[in-house]
Parts: C-alpha cells; sequence; structure tokens
C-alpha cells in the first residue's frame, strides 16, 4: 500500500490508526475512512493522505507493506502498538513514530522527532537520519521502558535515550540500540538495555545504570564520577552473544545504585 | 476621627509566595477601600497588597480591541467574544492558574476539557522537572512544621530563599526555634550548595562554591561515596574529593536533615535529572539517618495548581484534552514547546505573565494568535491581548484556597473590596464555562 502526504498540517496530525494491525482485512474504502485527529477535531485518512494500491486480505500480517511518502515531520504515532508486517517512511517523521511495537519493521528514510520507539517490545525501527531525544525510553512514571527488539539510527540522537529499558534474562529478551552519536543521559536508569554508539556522546552516560552494557566507539564528553576504571579490554561479549572487537576501557558503575555493579561502560581506547 | 475608618484584617495569608506567610495584618481604609498598612509580610508580599490599590496599572472595566485599540466594554460583551475566539480554536491553550485560587484552577479544568484544549500551569517553566523527578523515583518529603522543629541540618542547593522566600528562614529553616530546636539558628548547620554567592550562602556555614551546570556529578559522587566507593576523580564539579568526603560525612551524621531546591537543580542544564538524583540521595540518605526533601516553590499556588489539575486530570500539567480524555507529555504538551513549534491557534491566560518569562521566540507566537488575558494588571503579555478581564486580586479582594509548597492547604482571607466590582477568576471563568456550554448547546 502507498500513501502520499497530501499537505503537511500545520497542527499536528495524529495518526496512530496508521498500523499493519489496523490495516489488515480492510478494505480500500474502510481504510479512507479511518479517523486522524487534529487539535480537537477529526478528520478522515483520505483528506490528508492520497492511497494507492489494494489491500491484499491474506489475513496474515507480515505480508502488509505500508509505504508513506511526504514530509511527515507533524505527523504523530505512526506504527504505534504494531505487532508485524513493514511501514516504510520516505521523509522526516513527527513524534512517537513505532512506539510501543511488538513487532514487525519500520523503516524510516528521514529523521525522526522525539520517543521514537518508545517503549518498544519487539521488532525493529530503523532510523536512516537522526532522531530525537527519548529513542527507546519509557513514558513519563514508567519503571520499564524498552524491554526487547532493536533500534538502528544511523545519525545522532538526542537525550535520554533507552530511559528505564529492562532486559529478561529468563524470557530471553535483549533491548538493543545502535546509533551514530548520541546527546546526554544515554541509557539512565538502565536495567539490563545495551548501547552501542559509533560516534561521540555528550554528558553523564549510564546515570543510575542498575545493570547493562553501554559501548561507546567515540569519546565521552563527561563520565560520572560514580564510574570506576576496571583496566582495558579487547573484545566485548554482548548478552545477545554477539561479539565486538577493539580495544575498550571498561568502567563499573553506576556506583550510586550499588557497591559491587555488572553495569558496564566501554570507551574506546 | 480618622483611625474608626481603619479595618484591621489579622491572621492573613500572604498570597505571593509558596511560602503562605499566615500572620499578616492588614489595614484597609473603609472609606476609599485602599490598603494603608500592612504588618508582618516580607518586602515583596506588602508590595503585592499595595498593589490592590487603584494605579495606572490597574484595569477596572474589560477591555476588547477593536481597530488595533484596547477599548473598555461590559462584561457580557466581553465574555461573549471570549467564547467566540475558544470556541473557534482548533487548538486553543490555557495557561497560568498559579497565582489564583483552587477554586478557580477546578474551572480552568472544566473549561480546558469542554473545549478540547491544552491545560498548562506554570510549574511548566518552574518545577515542572521536579515533578517529573517525583513520577520517576518518588519523593520523601515533610511539612515545613515538621522541619522547624526537627532539623538540625538544612541544605539549601540551587536556591536563594534569602531573597525569593524571605520569610521562609525566620518561619520554617533557619532561625526559628523549634520544639527539638530550643536555640534556634545555633541548634542548625547550614549548607548552601550554589555557583553564586549569594544572601542565602552568606549566612550558611559551609557554601560549597560548585561550578554551574555541574550539580548532578556532584550528587552522584555523595551517592557513590554513601554506598562505601572510593571515587577515581580526584575533583568533582570543582569541588575537591577531600571536601566530598567531608560534606558526606556530616550530612550522614546529621538527626534531621533537608534539602531544600529551587530553580539551580530544576533549570541548570540536568533539569529534572537533577532532581532526580537528589531524590535518589535523599533516599538513602535514610539508611544512615532521616532525611527530607522540598521543592521551594515560587508561585503561591503552584502547588494547588498541580494538586488540583491531578486530582481532576490525573496529571499535574501539560495537559492535553484534545482527544476527550486528558493525556500527558511535557515537551510535547508543554507551553514553551508547543509555542515554539507554532501549534497553538489561541490562548486564555490566568494570573500569569508568559511574555515576560517565555523564550522570545515562543512569545512572537503567542501573539500571533488571539489572546485572552484574565489579569488584574498591565503586563507585558496583557498589553498584547485581544480581550482583557480583570479580576478581583484573589487573597485580597476574594476568598479561596491555596497550597503551601509541602502541600498543606491554607484558606485565603478576603482583606477589601475589588474595584469597580471586578469579578474574581472563579466567577469569570464560570460565566465563559455555562457561555461556551450555551453556545455548543450543550
Amino acid at each position: 500500500m502507498k500513501l502520499n502526504l497530501k499537505k503537511k498540517p500545520i497542527i499536528p496530525l495524529e495518526a496512530d490508526v496508521i498500523t499493519t494491525d489496523n490495516f489488515l482485512n480492510k478494505s480500500l474504502d474502510e481504510i479512507k475512512a479511518m479517523n486522524l485527529f487534529i487539535g480537537n477535531e477529526i478528520a478522515k485518512l483520505e483528506e490528508y493522505f492520497d492511497i494507492d494500491g489494494i489491500n491484499e486480505k491474506r489475513g496474515n500480517i507480515d505480508n502488509i507493506q505500508i509505504i508513506i511518502n511526504g514530509d511527515l515531520s507533524n505527523v504523530k504515532r505512526i506504527g504505534e502498538k504494531m505487532s508485524g508486517g513493514e511501514i516504510i517512511i520516505n521523509g522526516d517523521i513527527g513524534m512517537h513514530v513505532g512506539n510501543q511495537m511488538s513487532g514487525g519493521k519500520i523503516t524510516v528514510n528521514g529523521n525522526a522527532d522525539d520517543w521514537a520507539g518508545a517503549m518498544l517490545s519487539g521488532g525493529e525501527l530503523e532510523i536512516n537520519g537522526n532522531a530525537r531525544n527519548y529513542v527507546g525510553a519509557a513514558y513519563r512514571g514508567f519503571w520499564k521502558g524498552m524491554t526487547d527488539g532493536v533500534i538502528r539510527v544511523k545519525g545522532k540522537i538526542g537525550n535520554e535515550a533507552m530511559l528505564w529499558s529492562r532486559n529478561s534474562k529468563g524470557a530471553n529478551k535483549w533491548p538493543i540500540l545502535y546509533c551514530g552519536g548520541a546527546g546526554s543521559f544515554l541509557g539512565i536508569h538502565n536495567h539490563g538495555g545495551t548501547i552501542i554508539v559509533d560516534g561521540d556522546v555528550d554528558r553523564y552516560a549510564g546515570a543510575d545504570q542498575a545493570w547493562g552494557t553501554i559501548i561507546i566507539k567515540g569519546k565521552l564528553l563527561k563520565k560520572l564520577p560514580s564510574y570506576k576504571k576496571i583496566g582495558e579490554v579487547n573484545e566485548i561479549k554482548l548478552a545477545n552473544g554477539d561479539i565486538i572487537q577493539g580495544k575498550f576501557i571498561e568502567y563499573s558503575g553506576d556506583h550510586t545504585i550499588k557497591k559491587e555493579t555488572n553495569g558496564r561502560l566501554y570507551i574506546v581506547a | 476621627m480618622k483611625k474608626t475608618n481603619i479595618k484591621t484584617t489579622q491572621d492573613v495569608i500572604c498570597p505571593f509566595c509558596g511560602t503562605l506567610c499566615d500572620d499578616i495584618e492588614v489595614d484597609v481604609d473603609l472609606f476609599t477601600n485602599d490598603i494603608v498598612e500592612v504588618r508582618n509580610a516580607c518586602q515583596i508580599g506588602t508590595a503585592k497588597y499595595f498593589s490592590s490599590n487603584p494605579s495606572d496599572h490597574r484595569y477596572n472595566k474589560p477591555m476588547i480591541r477593536e481597530n488595533g485599540e484596547l477599548k473598555e466594554t461590559d462584561w457580557d460583551t466581553a465574555i461573549e467574544k471570549t467564547s467566540e475566539i475558544l470556541i473557534k480554536a482548533k487548538r486553543p491553550l490555557l495557561y497560568g492558574f498559579s497565582s489564583t485560587e483552587c477554586e478557580a484552577q477546578g474551572k480552568g479544568v472544566e473549561l480546558a476539557e469542554i473545549l478540547g484544549g491544552i491545560l498548562d500551569n506554570t510549574a511548566s517553566v518552574c518545577h515542572g522537572p521536579s515533578l517529573l523527578a517525583e513520577q520517576d523515583v518518588g519523593v520523601p518529603t515533610s511539612t515545613l512544621g515538621e522541619y522547624k522543629n526537627r532539623a538540625d541540618l538544612i541544605i539549601f542547593w540551587g536556591c536563594n530563599p534569602v531573597d525569593a522566600h524571605p520569610r521562609h528562614l525566620s518561619r520554617y529553616s533557619v532561625v526559628v526555634r523549634g520544639y527539638f530546636r530550643k536555640d534556634g539558628r545555633n541548634d542548625r548547620f547550614i549548607i548552601v550548595i550554589d555557583p553564586r554567592n549569594t544572601h542565602t550562602a552568606q549566612i550558611a556555614d559551609i557554601h560549597i562554591q560548585i561550578n554551574p551546570n555541574e550539580d548532578y556529578e556532584l550528587m552522584s559522587a555523595i551517592r557513590a561515596m554513601l554506598r562505601g566507593v572510593k571515587i577515581d576523580d580526584k575533583e568533582v564539579s570543582g569541588v575537591p574529593k577531600e571536601k566530598i568526603e567531608e560534606l558526606t560525612k556530616i550530612i550522614k551524621n546529621c538527626n534531621y536533615g533537608v534539602i531544600f531546591f529551587g530553580m539551580g537543580l530544576t533549570h541548570s542544564s540536568a533539569h529534572h535529572r537533577n532532581v532526580d538524583t537528589a531524590i535518589c540521595l535523599t533516599r538513602e540518605l535514610n539508611d544512615h539517618t532521616k532525611f527530607s526533601i522540598t521543592p521551594m516553590r515560587g508561585h503561591y499556588n503552584v502547588t494547588g495548581a498541580n494538586v488540583v489539575f491531578t486530582w481532576n486530570t490525573g496529571y499535574a500539567y501539560s495537559i492535553d484534552f484534545s482527544r476527550g480524555y486528558p493525556r500527558y507529555n511535557p515537551g510535547e504538551f508543554s507551553s514553551v514547546d508547543l509555542l515554539l513549534r507554532n501549534e497553538i491557534d489561541a490562548s486564555l491566560i490566568v494570573a500569569s505573565d508568559p511574555a515576560s518569562n517565555f523564550p522570545a521566540n515562543s512569545v512572537k507566537n503567542l501573539f500571533k494568535h488571539p489572546l485572552i488575558v484574565i489579569e488584574p494588571h498591565e503586563t507585558p503579555t496583557s498589553v498584547f491581548a485581544d480581550v482583557i478581564l480583570p479580576p478581583a486580586i484573589a487573597g485580597i479582594e476574594c476568598e479561596g484556597t491555596a497550597y503551601r509548597m509541602d502541600h498543606i492547604p491554607l484558606r485565603l482571607r478576603k482583606v477589601k473590596e475589588a474595584p469597580n466590582g471586578c469579578l474574581s477568576d472563579f466567577e469569570i471563568l464560570e460565566r465563559i464555562v455555562k457561555k461556551i456550554k450555551e453556545k455548543k448547546g450543550e
């Protein structure tokens, strides 16, 4: 299916209906009549999007592919809570893309706004541009953020990515974030998330990290005093079995939480 | 002869800062309806009382902008115009509420709900970060009376109460004599942590002058030390390691400690994470002694705004009703961010002056769209308004409830009549709500 944005909305458009789950087993007319929210008014999907392609009623979510074109920087919540299939977004995307997604794949060929992949519990989110704050973070007041799945951001991400991320050894769930660079408070309150940064990171990576792994292949602007140097390593084995080669300085922390901690921060030597 | 015209009201609650001093005496001349003397209040509080007297800056009648000029009008026309603007708006913003009483705030919530608008209070640019941190990690706190009677260690972190909450020190925290602190100032140890040499720092036992924007690091170091960890760094945020160890020892060894914090934490670079770690520090100190933490709230009823919004909607500020139910997300639905992105198409400002406090670009966007203010005085915001609705000043010209910074509700008192029969904030909002319901056919 192809959706082309007709005109960039001035007030943010909430398009949480655009998910593979919602489009499954729906006719073209039914999809055209779906509700979008703009300010305190309700609009129909066809008012803002040209919709092409026949939605095949195959009954299998993994066969659904939605391609969205246009400047979607003011369109929020695309791919919310989706559980399978694929969405490809060609253009910049607004807040909350792929939030609470549990399966499937979203590719953004552009930049993403705040809360991309917030509270992800499965699936894959790929952003081939920059993303802003709270990538894969927990929403306000939640003590469990991203619990599984992968987020890959080619460019830089903003502050507080992977806030309250949480792994589960028993359920074999390992939330992972790859990015090209990051803002401050990367992986704050981390409880088992893995973060791999190719470039530089702003201040205080891994603040209040209980356990988990943060690997920085560039520079960290400021390391917290509550991290302690352990030594140097030549390879890092990730919790999911992957191995990262290279010479890294290993730090343990955050010691604000515990005297002896399994939390690790690796910075390239 | 003149003496008989004076009416004295005692035990008045001062409607200025979050300290809500409750021992003010106000003299009003009954013939002129002017405040002639205010006793016990600080300079700022006294000035607020005198600001209610007639002046060039006080509005007496509703005003509407016609052909670019503000013109006086009657209440019905002004309310009619207000409801027209608000009904037409797709994304109206209701902002302010912190300098008015709780009943008016409750009406504000109702108005935001029927409009499907956005509701925000001044915590959004003040202690909003504290509320975010409280949602993440909870808060061990207590009332000011408890501190007065028990606290022997007071930490002022990033705040300057001598200038901002002048009577806080004499009523609750520093020089006051308490049940277990009979010798007042001599029974208390005062630590000020601030990059500036403030007036509060000058009366402290220890002033730790840290580097600006590095509070988070210092707290991390103290927290690690409390866990028995020896840190690698020789100096943290400009403070030598030995001095931090000494500080940690002092705060561990007190009987009852309290951290008061202000904008220095909430509005330096780590924002809510500063407060987050300060709360965690307080929590961990309770393994060694008794410790509490309290934000130094600015506006006298900003705590009330948070409380009223929370019991009505579940959220303290930055609330969006556009989908019919309340949603909360500071950064997405907070006033400054909305205005910077130019998402708002009309606004109603109640008892607040965003033009003086918001970033310039957001103020420019605020003035691009219809603006209604409920405001007794001429302010940088009100001069650009399309409709001005002058209310009676809450706590001086009408009664109401206000919450102190430690969440204690107190009853505000009326000491004089409002000029020209001005309505209270509550009555104005009630009339707007009624009008809008009428127009929408509800």
